[in-house]
C-alpha cells in the first residue's frame, strides 16, 4: 500500500507541476476527493502480474484553461467534446508518463496503455478499497485522480 | 521556406504543432491521423521535414518511420513523444528519426529540432 502511495504522490506532483508551470495556474489545493465530473479518462499501467488503473477527471472549467494555454486560442462549440476527449488524454499522457520515472518497483517497469474511457460502475464499485486519490483545486477549477488496484499477483 | 506534414491522432496536438510551426514561417503542406496515412501523404507530398507522433492507431509512428526512410533515405522525421517512452525514442533515432521533441511540446523546443535539421531556414 506504501508503494501505490508513492506512485499517487509522483502524479501529484507531476499534475501540480504540469498545472503551475505548463497552465500558469499558481494557486493549487490539495484534498482527498470523491468528485467525478464530467471529462474522465484513464490508462492502465500493467504487466503479467499487475493491473493499475489510472483516471482522471475533471470539469469542464478547468479543462477549457488548459486548451486555451496550449492551443493559445478558442475552439467552435460543435468541436470542443472531441478537443477535451483529445485533451484530457495528452494531459494524462503526459503527466503519467512524467510520474513513471519516480514510481517505485513494481510499478516503474509497467507498461503505459493508451487512453480510454472507463466505465462509471467500475468506478463506483472500486471507490470503497483498493483506491488512493487526490483532488487539485483551482481557481480555474477541480481535477481529480484515482489510483484502482484491480488485479494484482495472477499466478 | 519548409514544406511540413504533421502526423498525430489527436486533433488537438496537429493543431498544436500547425499553429506553432505556421507562426515560425513554416508551411503545413499535409496532416496524416495515422502512420498508414502518413506513409501514402508522404508519396504525395514528399515534404521537407515530418512531425511524429510515436504512439498511433492503425500504424505507430515507429512504423510509418522505418517504412518511409526505407523508401526515402533522405526523409527528415523529428518524433513527437511522452516521456516514459524513452525506449521506443531509441529505436526511433535508431530508425533514422533525426531528432524528437517531448511532451508537453514548447516553441522552443520544436524551433530548435527544426534548426538542427535546417539552420537555415526560416
Amino acid at each position: 500500500m506504501k508503494k501505490i502511495a508513492t506512485v499517487l504522490e509522483s502524479i501529484e506532483e507531476q499534475t501540480k507541476k504540469f498545472l503551475h508551470d505548463t497552465i500558469a495556474i499558481k494557486k493549487l489545493d490539495i484534498k482527498m476527493s470523491d468528485a467525478i465530473y464530467k471529462n474522465t479518462r484513464a490508462v492502465n499501467l500493467s504487466d503479467k502480474e499487475t493491473l493499475v488503473k489510472i483516471v482522471f477527471t475533471i470539469d469542464d472549467a478547468l479543462l477549457q484553461e488548459v486548451l486555451l494555454k496550449l492551443l493559445k486560442t478558442d475552439v467552435d462549440d460543435f468541436e470542443r467534446e472531441d478537443m477535451f476527449k483529445d485533451l484530457l488524454d495528452e494531459v494524462i499522457n503526459i503527466v503519467v508518463g512524467l510520474s513513471i520515472k519516480n514510481f517505485p518497483s513494481p510499478y516503474k517497469n509497467l507498461v503505459l496503455s493508451t487512453p480510454y474511457k472507463p466505465f462509471k460502475v467500475t468506478l463506483s464499485d472500486t471507490l470503497q478499497s483498493k483506491l488512493q486519490n487526490f483532488e487539485i483545486v483551482t481557481s480555474k477549477g477541480k481535477l481529480a485522480c484515482y489510483i484502482i488496484i484491480e488485479h494484482i499477483g495472477v499466478n | 521556406m519548409l514544406n511540413i506534414m504533421v502526423v498525430d491522432d489527436s486533433t488537438i496536438i496537429r493543431r498544436m504543432l500547425t499553429k506553432e510551426l505556421t507562426q515560425m514561417g513554416y508551411t503545413i503542406i499535409a496532416e496524416a491521423k495515422s502512420g498508414k496515412e502518413a506513409i501514402e501523404l508522404y508519396k504525395k507530398y514528399l515534404p521537407d521535414l515530418v512531425t511524429m507522433d510515436i504512439t498511433m492507431p492503425i500504424m505507430s509512428g515507429i512504423d510509418a518511420l522505418k517504412k518511409i526512410r526505407k523508401a526515402y533515405k533522405d526523409a527528415n522525421i523529428i518524433m513527437i513523444t511522452s516521456h516514459g517512452e524513452e525506449a521506443l525514442v531509441m529505436d526511433a533515432i535508431v530508425s533514422g528519426a533525426k531528432g524528437y521533441v517531448l511532451k508537453p511540446i514548447t516553441t522552443v523546443a520544436l524551433e530548435l529540432a527544426v534548426k538542427k535539421i535546417f539552420p537555415d531556414e526560416a
